[in-house]
């Protein structure tokens, strides 16, 4: 009899051991793919923005950046260099817009080009534009000037992505698996001779 | 019992062996995806490095590589030339990754003193001085001289001011071919100033007085060079004297008593910029400038033509001068497009 006792002890207690385990393994499981998640979307969005980014005023003759501001910029470039100029917008939306997913944060991003308007979950908590001039002297903003937009060189993308939904840690806290991402770039075609439209 | 307690340690094995399936496929895919970014980013580099190299070596008037590895990736560059523009393409490659990256330059010569003469004399007061057979024409010749274009015909010498026009007009005499024959024009670009340039890029430099034997040739039509011959101008008793032929292209310029002992061509444009320029076409033949002739605008500067020979001629050729515009290291680029 002592001995059904004990060893239904013995499974309680190796039970309640594998269920903790597993509970572990299940949070960093889900820690793992969110920040897999997570760093896909950054390399994704990263790769679009250098993409974009690099080719304003591509093919362009005259005015290239319509539009500057923080969470906003607005320009013209033959993206495909296919002598195609089109219009590109980024523009960064709102937390209410971003209320879909779990992360209380988050708001989408939209890119327009010519007049598609793609709307984008990356799981954006955080994006900033900010503009230099040839001096590196950042330049204010919002604005739509053409002659303090005509002296853009530099422009500094800076975003952070979390996870969409959040990881329960082993104390039932919650987090979110996030990746920051910052780069200075400086379009070549801005204040280049442009001689084909 | 026994075999119930079999059954639950394997089965637990087979569930911790999934679960750490996962855990480590979902570590590689933070890997893939991070190692991804790094090679697509480093190709990028590459193809960026490679155009970068090539504008260095472009602005050295070098000859750029067309492919380079570093650090186990590589790049390879393709050029079209057409006209003035330049086109790069450069291909970035590392691991699996590669990215492809576009720039047109537009090359422009530099400014350039345009001659708007034959001989085309800065000074002031000038004196152009003729002796033997030396023929100035203004008349507008195909870049080698052979033949006259029938347009484009400019004076056969420029000077500033009317008083210097009428003695040259006397002095040259029926060796003055143009029209006319003598003008004055005192708003023209003096290449003095373009000569420190001139000495910093030359191809070649003789700077020694004494005899420089052999033929040379200097340059190509499409490869216009620039020679200073530098004697200084003092003393022309100093000379520089050239014994072999010499056929140039491009800009020569000279200070001082040059000679030319052999048989002398120069397509391109000749600056005299010292103060007693002496230049002496000693050879039987037909010594040519095709081109033009400039005195440099030293206040009291003097140009001799000797033509000892069967005659030195200084024949206008626009052709010849547009050529000699378009020196490599007298060029300068600019990005007109750039694709990455």
């Amino acid at each position: 009899m002592l001995d059904y006792i004990a060893s239904a002890i013995i499974f309680g207690v190796l039970a309640l051991s594998v269920a903790r385990i597993q509970s572990n393994i299940n949070a960093t499981l889900y820690q793992n793919t969110f920040t897999v998640i997570t760093q896909q979307n950054a390399v994704e969005l990263a790769r679009q923005i250098e993409f974009d980014i690099l080719k304003i005023g591509h093919h362009v003759r005259g005015q290239r950046i319509f539009y500057a501001a923080e969470r906003r910029i607005q320009y013209r470039a033959d993206i495909r260099n296919d002598m195609d100029t089109v219009n590109v917008q980024y523009l960064a939306g709102t937390i209410t817009q971003g209320a879909i997913t779990s992360n209380p944060r988050d708001f989408p991003l939209f890119r327009q080009e010519v007049t598609t308007n793609v709307r984008q979950n990356w799981g954006l908590i955080e994006f900033r534009i900010t503009y230099f001039d040839s001096n590196n002297v950042q330049i204010g903003t919002p604005t739509n000037v053409a002659d303090t937009l005509v002296k853009i060189r530099g422009i500094n993308v800076k975003f952070t992505v979390q996870s969409p939904e959040p990881v329960i840690g082993q104390a039932g806290d919650s987090s979110w698996a996030g990746v920051t991402w910052e780069k200075l770039m400086y379009p070549r075609n801005l204040g280049q001779l442009n001689l084909v439209e | 019992m026994g075999r119930a307690g079999l059954m639950l340690v394997m089965g637990l094995a087979v569930a911790f062996g999934y679960i750490g399936a996962n855990l480590r496929d979902s570590g590689e895919a933070l890997t893939v995806s991070q190692v991804g970014y790094y090679k697509y980013s480093f190709a990028r580099n590459l193809a960026r490095l490679g155009i970068n190299r090539h504008l260095r070596y472009v602005d050295r008037g070098a000859t750029p590589p067309t492919s380079a590895t570093f650090e186990s990736g590589s790049y390879t560059i393709s050029t079209t030339s057409v006209g003035d523009t330049l086109t790069i393409v450069s291909t970035g490659t590392y691991a699996e990754s590669s990215y492809v990256m576009r720039a047109k330059l537009l090359f422009t010569p530099k400014p350039f003193p345009m001659a708007d003469a034959a001989v085309g004399i800065r000074a002031e007061p000038a004196e152009l001085n003729f002796s033997g057979k030396a023929w100035v024409d203004g008349r507008n010749y195909s870049a080698d001289g052979s033949t006259l274009i029938g347009s484009g015909d400019k004076p056969g010498v420029t000077v500033m001011n009317a008083t210097d026009s009428a003695n040259i007009y006397n002095s040259g005499g029926s060796n003055i071919t143009g029209s006319p024959q003598v003008s004055t024009d005192a708003s023209a670009t003096d290449p003095g100033p373009f000569i420190p340039e001139y000495e910093q890029s030359a191809h070649y430099v003789f700077n020694t007085p004494g005899v420089v034997s052999g033929n040379y040739t200097f340059g190509s039509a499409p490869n216009p060079v620039i020679v200073v011959c530098n004697t200084g101008s003092a003393d022309t008793s100093f000379s520089i004297k050239f014994t072999g032929d010499i056929v140039g292209y491009g800009i020569l310029a000279i200070n001082g008593n040059v000679k030319f002992g052999g048989g002398f061509r120069w397509y391109g444009l000749v600056i005299a910029y010292g103060m007693n320029n002496v230049i002496t076409f000693e050879a039987a033949g037909t010594p040519e400038i095709v081109g033009a002739l400039m005195v440099a605008g030293n206040e009291g500067a003097s140009l001799t033509l000797r033509g000892t020979g069967d005659g030195g001629k200084v024949k206008y050729s626009s052709d010849a001068l547009d050529n000699a515009r378009r020196i490599g290291r007298l060029l300068y680029y600019s990005v007109i497009e750039w694709y990455e």
